[in-house]
């Protein structure tokens, strides 16, 4: 955090600069805001209303399964609902973490170790990074398939969590991040592989392992085509995928239900937004090691 | 004493030499099997000609050479693609790069700032695609509200076939500059405060720091970022998808690569057709990226 004192005027304009642009990002949220606590006509009405003149929590009690008879107009059994979001929740959650360590263990191997095939191996993954997703989609469908774990959680959540950008990422900043002479002194000192990175890898990387756990966290959450094609069970569905259910309602798109399974959507990231922010306020800075 | 210091060298020297392997292993498993067998299987893939229900045959590089040739939509989209990068990558790396600069400074309400830049990155896109169409709609949108209070008319942006990659655009400007920004944070908290501190004593201007200071030390990250700008647009899928559909709108003006792909592996089931284009796409990924690896490499 720098502390600095500015003139007034220069304070004035920073201010300005960024409520406009908060505004401008905001702008679409708000209208799902809005909309999720609307009825469908409501939003239909010309002109537009800044805010519902009747309020309503009803979409939010329907995706939460609240209204059985409604539901299956749509094709699908409401108990469904909050079962694809505690499916949504397992699978990123799990994926987050495992991903955290994963990325983070095998980037510290390639930047401060030395080992046979290191720069091979780190080329592959750095083409990897490349790829697009659903090029090697249908591949990794067929091995799936093979191996049994259709509509399993493992479906889900192994193909993106030994993400190679994840690795990309971990390995540079740590390379950045930590002097040699820190881990040599630590085995010096006898500490044990393992426990350089638990000890003293780990704490210093805090602010880049909440970067990637926020990356890898959005990844999964609000991922449609993984789930669509690995899962044909109706309670292996996730949320995403409940949500483009009723996208594809026959007549029309339900907006005031979609808005509010989007906001539904964002609580869980602001959650896990704040919680990492205390982890980039935590600043850790390469002058800390000196200490 | 001798021997038991003499062994304990031994044993750590061993440790330190078999470690990096255990470490990797997880990782690496994980990796050949979900993304590197995976490509060669695709790009064998591409050599045939399966259309997913009867047996392919191999016809060697006859896909690429209609896709190359004689595929029109190719070019569009590649041109869309192109035209995307040129415009988002100086504008979202520099951009980023000086809200994030903003937002490292002790301001009030610096963590809502934070939060509603990244908010479009987190929400859903299917919902988030539909409300840029009600936005822009000639008759229900905001956009048109406003203008219509100038007097002005709000002509039909979706259906305008120079307004489509530029729609596309500005969804994924508000979308994605957010992310960028979260990543220049964590690479500005890096920096040691003494050096912005002691030059801001010895009276340099924000400009000044940016330029001095600021911009040599992120050079790493600037480049990643880049980079990874340069990755993302070239795999936009979604943005493009729920504005324009798979067909890419009024003739085809919002259609991207990545459409074109899902196009022919899902719809048309031309799976050997598609893995061509995903290879085709790749490399030009690739070639797009290893213009800025040439910069990465002088690092301070």
């Amino acid at each position: 955090m720098i502390k600095i004192r500015f003139k007034n005027t220069n304070r004035i304009i920073i201010y300005i600069v960024l409520i406009f642009a908060s505004v401008l990002f905001l702008l679409p949220v708000y209208w799902m805001l809005k909309g999720s606590f609307s009825t469908l006509e409501s939003l239909y009405k010309q002109p537009s209303e800044l805010w519902p003149v009747n309020p309503t929590i009803d979409n939010y009690r329907f995706l939460l399964g609240f209204f059985p008879e409604d539901a299956t107009q749509y094709g699908i059994s409401t108990d469904l609902f909050p079962r694809s979001i505690l499916n949504s929740l397992i699978v990123t959650i799990v994926a987050t973490i495992v991903g955290i360590f994963l990325c983070s263990i095998t980037g510290f191997a390639f930047a401060k170790y030395r080992f046979k095939g290191k720069n091979v191996l780190f080329l592959a993954i750095l083409g990897m990074i490349m790829i697009p997703q659903v090029a090697i989609f249908i591949p990794n469908y067929i091995l799936m398939a093979k191996l049994k774990l259709i509509n399993t959680y493992w479906a889900l959540i192994l193909p993106n969590v030994a993400h190679p950008f994840g690795i990309f990422w971990m390995r540079q900043y740590i390379a950045r991040s930590i002097p040699d002479s820190v881990i040599e002194s630590a085995r010096i000192d006898g500490c044990n592989e393992f426990s350089i990175y638990t000890r003293i890898i780990l704490p210093i990387i805090r602010p880049g392992l909440g970067a990637l756990a926020i990356f890898l966290f959005l990844l999964k959450w609000n991922d449609l085509i993984l789930p669509l094609a690995y899962t044909t069970k109706n309670d292996m569905f996730t949320f995403p995928l409940v949500l483009n259910i009723l996208r594809q309602y026959q007549y029309g798109n339900p907006l005031n239900l979609l808005m509010a399974g989007s906001i539904i959507s964002i609580i869980p990231i602001l959650i896990i937004f704040i919680v990492a922010q205390k982890q980039f306020m935590a600043g850790i800075t390469l002058g800390a090691v000196k200490e | 004493m001798k021997d038991n210091h003499f062994k304990l060298h031994r044993k750590q020297f061993r440790m330190d030499k078999v470690a990096p392997y255990i470490f990797i292993s997880p990782g690496l498993v994980l990796f050949f099997l979900f993304s590197l067998f995976p490509i060669f299987f695709s790009f064998y893939l591409s050599l045939t000609d399966w259309e997913g229900l009867k047996t392919g045959s191999f016809i060697a590089l006859n896909n690429y050479i209609k896709l190359i040739l004689r595929d029109g939509s190719f070019w569009t989209a590649f041109k869309n693609n192109v035209y995307l990068w040129i415009i988002n990558v100086p504008l979202m790396t520099f951009g980023s790069l000086i809200l994030a600069v903003l937002l490292n400074m002790k301001l009030k309400l610096r963590s809502f700032f934070r939060a509603s830049l990244f908010l479009p990155v987190v929400v859903s896109m299917i919902v988030a695609g539909l409300i840029f169409l009600y936005l822009v709609d000639p008759q229900y949108g905001l956009i048109s509200l406003i203008i219509g209070k100038f007097g002005l008319e709000m002509f039909n942006i979706k259906t305008n076939p120079y307004t489509a990659v530029p729609l596309i655009n500005m969804v994924v400007l508000w979308r994605w500059t957010g992310f960028n920004t979260v990543i220049q944070l964590a690479g500005l908290q890096a920096i040691p405060t003494e050096i912005i501190e002691s030059s801001i004593v010895e009276g340099a201007t924000f400009w000044q720091r940016v330029r001095y200071i600021i911009i040599p030390m992120m050079r790493p990250i600037i480049v990643f970022a880049m980079m990874m700008s340069t990755i993302g647009t070239f795999n936009l899928f979604d943005e493009s998808f729920i504005l324009f559909g798979s067909e890419g709108g009024i003739s085809q003006s919002g259609l991207l690569l990545a459409t074109l792909l899902y196009r022919n592996a899902f719809l048309y089931f031309k799976l050997g057709y598609a893995s061509a284009i995903a290879f085709v796409i790749t490399i030009i990924i690739f070639i797009g990226t290893l213009i800025f690896y040439r910069y990465a490499r002088t690092e301070y």
